[in-house]
């Protein structure tokens, strides 16, 4: 079936073609009689201003994409939400895709947004992009990456300082007693992957009574932190750590679990500490000591940044870097109590 | 300025036909000019246009997906299983948070139908609107997800809420709770009253039991805490002693407004909660909930709208998935 096009409203409202290009365009212009003519004939014909044609002619959309990795991680929603709430703020619509972590998916959304015409991208990776972003932005689609500090001036980027947060998770974990400690995570070539680590191994140098065992847990996810749980608890019990820092909330929680059910008592014999506050850090069987990247500002500074590059207006820096905060609760007070 | 297929035809030394024909997937095209045009596009940058395309072709190879809230696992699990179906397809999802408003449900409606979406999957919030019956009509199909449909002509995939509403309260029952509270909202997501609906038959099929309903604003953690507190701020016997929460970040807010006023979970009040999220099983307490199978909602969903595309005349489908009851720690039985 043919679509209905500008042609058969001008015709049906007994108006010029230019005239119902113009009410589209700028309603303003057009005398109210025939705004009204038109506005009845697009209803009776039920036509839909092509976004896709106007945009071909104006070059604007009132549209901006989010890429992350994975949705489903809290981390994630919560930067989708405080982006979207601000964005709707100078009347934008947010789409949102999930790349899975994997770089074909990635690609694939990079090419969806940038043939949509996404006015400008928000992307959250574990992966190398910037010189995806960097020939994205050369084509005319300006980006923010968040979550990691950009390497070239010209990318935007709204990152945590995730060395600093991996120092403080040690730092605390130190200060309640623990010297055989682990630190699970990976992939190691993920950029916060490897900052927090970097952190960590600084504080650990510091206490020379102090070892750090990496253990690779390259899935990310509650279930990881289950396998690498039930992995400890198959060691005989001198030979298993004695403080844990995983690198994000999900890990940290697959961890508390598994190892709660496998008797191990926290924090008295094993103190655990997490990455990120999600929503369900304080609520977790035992309420998780974490690091906080959340921020109040964090959304309405990623919007902000977008629009200052999508408007190209000089700004003093191009990167924003939050500092991160431990939250100390239960999973690590009272380390060594009997 | 940007490359445009002239440009790349005269930088390969071919026709712009040529070009066109390698873009397109063209069979008739030698490997040679194949290799040459590949290596113009990579050189000069040159993006092809899909909204342009897609004025002459008709579609574009996208999904639209809107769901109630981004925040919720229920929802990005879904997602998961649609994107992941999707991708077998060669199709992308593209995803827009409603957040309970009529309006932005709206606004992404128009949005999909503008970029030429090949269909689009909803978790509506109220009815399906004018919006959506309009859009279909205009010939982009849609399937309901989590919810199954009131007007028969759309399709559906969703879990049967009010056996599970009803599986819920039962089990609150059967282990011995006698004064049940329901909270949750807001009443205009067909979900929450259908839960609630299951609820109250279970509570009236028994004797001696109470059902009474604190509505909340919305369905998320701080609501379920507000919940927690306002069960707190009442005397000891007139509280409920079990409650029923929509859904799992509710019953999760409620578990912390509790603890945080010293109320013990499940000695003094059992929680269940809907949806059986990830986290659900990490509680405080592990919270026992109602489980959607949630990736297979979204899995089956695309399904169903590839079925739709393909053959926009065929008859359409109310899938109805069975919820199942996972009982945990925060309902185990006041007596033991």
């Amino acid at each position: 079936m043919a679509r209905v096009g500008i042609r058969e409203v001008a015709a049906h409202a007994g108006v010029a073609v230019g005239t119902v290009s113009h009410y589209l365009n700028h309603p303003d212009k057009v005398s109210s009689e025939k705004a009204d003519r038109i506005r009845s004939s697009i209803e009776t014909l039920g036509f839909v201003p092509s976004n896709a044609g106007r945009q071909l002619r104006l070059g604007i959309s009132t549209v901006i994409g989010y890429i992350a990795p994975d949705v489903s991680n809290p981390y994630f929603a919560e930067i989708a939400e405080s982006v979207e709430r601000r964005a709707s703020d100078f009347g934008v619509s947010v789409f949102l895709a999930n790349s899975h972590r994997s770089r074909e998916r990635e690609d694939a959304y990079l090419r969806v947004f940038e043939q949509h015409q996404v006015r400008g991208l928000i992307v959250s990776s574990h992966l190398p992009i910037e010189d995806r972003l960097a020939a994205v932005r050369s084509r005319g689609t300006p980006s923010v990456l968040v979550g990691q500090a950009a390497r070239s001036h010209e990318q935007a980027s709204v990152s945590l300082d995730d060395v600093d947060g991996g120092r403080q998770a040690m730092e605390h974990l130190l200060s309640v007693g623990c010297r055989r400690i682990a630190f699970v995570g990976g992939p190691l070539g993920i950029p916060q992957v490897a900052d927090r680590l970097a952190g960590a191994s600084d504080a650990v140098r510091e206490e020379p009574a102090a070892t750090l065992e990496v253990i690779n847990a390259p899935d990310r996810t509650i279930r990881g932190g289950r396998d690498v749980a039930a992995a400890l608890l198959a060691r005989p019990v001198d030979l298993r750590p004695d403080g844990i820092f995983a690198v994000n909330d999900l890990l940290a929680l697959g961890i508390l679990q598994t190892l709660v059910a496998g008797g191990v008592r926290i924090p008295e014999e094993l103190a655990l500490v997490g990455y990120d506050d999600n929503e369900f850090a304080e609520a977790s069987i035992i309420p998780l000591s974490t690091v906080r990247g959340r921020h109040e500002g964090f959304g309405v500074a990623v919007v902000d940044l977008l629009f200052d590059v999508m408007e190209d207006k000089s700004v003093a820096s191009r990167h924003r870097v939050f500092k991160p905060e431990l939250v100390a609760r239960a999973s690590t007070l009272g380390f060594g109590a009997r | 300025m940007s490359a445009n297929i002239r440009d790349v035809a005269e930088k390969a030394g071919v026709s712009v036909g040529t070009v066109s024909n390698v873009l397109n997937h063209r069979e008739k095209v030698s490997p040679e000019a194949v290799r040459r045009v590949r290596a113009a596009i990579e050189e000069l940058g040159y993006v092809r246009n899909d909204a342009a395309r897609q004025l002459r072709v008709g579609r574009s190879s996208t999904v639209g997906l809107v769901v109630l809230d981004v925040r919720n696992p229920f929802f990005t699990d879904l997602a998961r299983g649609a994107e992941s179906e999707a991708a077998r397809h060669g199709l992308s999802v593209i995803l827009g948070n409603s957040d309970d408003d009529v309006d932005r449900e709206a606004g992404y409606l128009d949005l999909f139908e503008e970029q030429r979406v090949r269909g689009i999957l909803i978790s509506p919030y109220r009815e399906v609107g004018p919006h959506l019956r309009r859009l279909r009509e205009r010939g982009t199909p849609a399937v309901l997800v989590d919810r199954r449909s009131e007007d028969e002509q759309f399709s559906s995939v969703s879990v049967d809420d009010d056996l599970g509403g009803w599986l819920a309260a039962n089990h609150l029952i059967e282990t011995g709770r006698r004064r049940i509270l329901f909270t949750g909202g807001p009443f205009d997501i067909r979900q929450i009253v259908d839960r609630q609906a299951g609820a109250r038959r279970a509570v009236d099929e028994a004797d001696g039991v109470t059902f009474e309903t604190l509505p909340t604003p919305a369905a998320s953690v701080a609501d379920g805490r507000s919940t927690g507190d306002a069960i707190a701020a009442r005397l000891a016997e007139d509280r409920p002693d079990a409650v029923f929460a929509a859904n799992d970040l509710i019953a999760m807010g409620v578990l912390q407004g509790l603890a945080r006023h010293g109320i013990r979970v499940p000695e003094e009040i059992a929680i269940i909660g809907f949806d059986d999220i990830d986290f659900a099983s990490a509680a405080v307490v592990p919270l026992s909930s109602v489980r959607q199978p949630s990736q297979l909602m979204g899995e089956t969903a695309l399904r169903v709208l590839l079925a739709e595309i393909d053959d926009p005349t065929s008859a359409a489908q109310q899938i109805v998935f069975e919820p199942e009851l996972v009982v945990r720690a925060s309902t185990a039985s006041a007596a033991s």
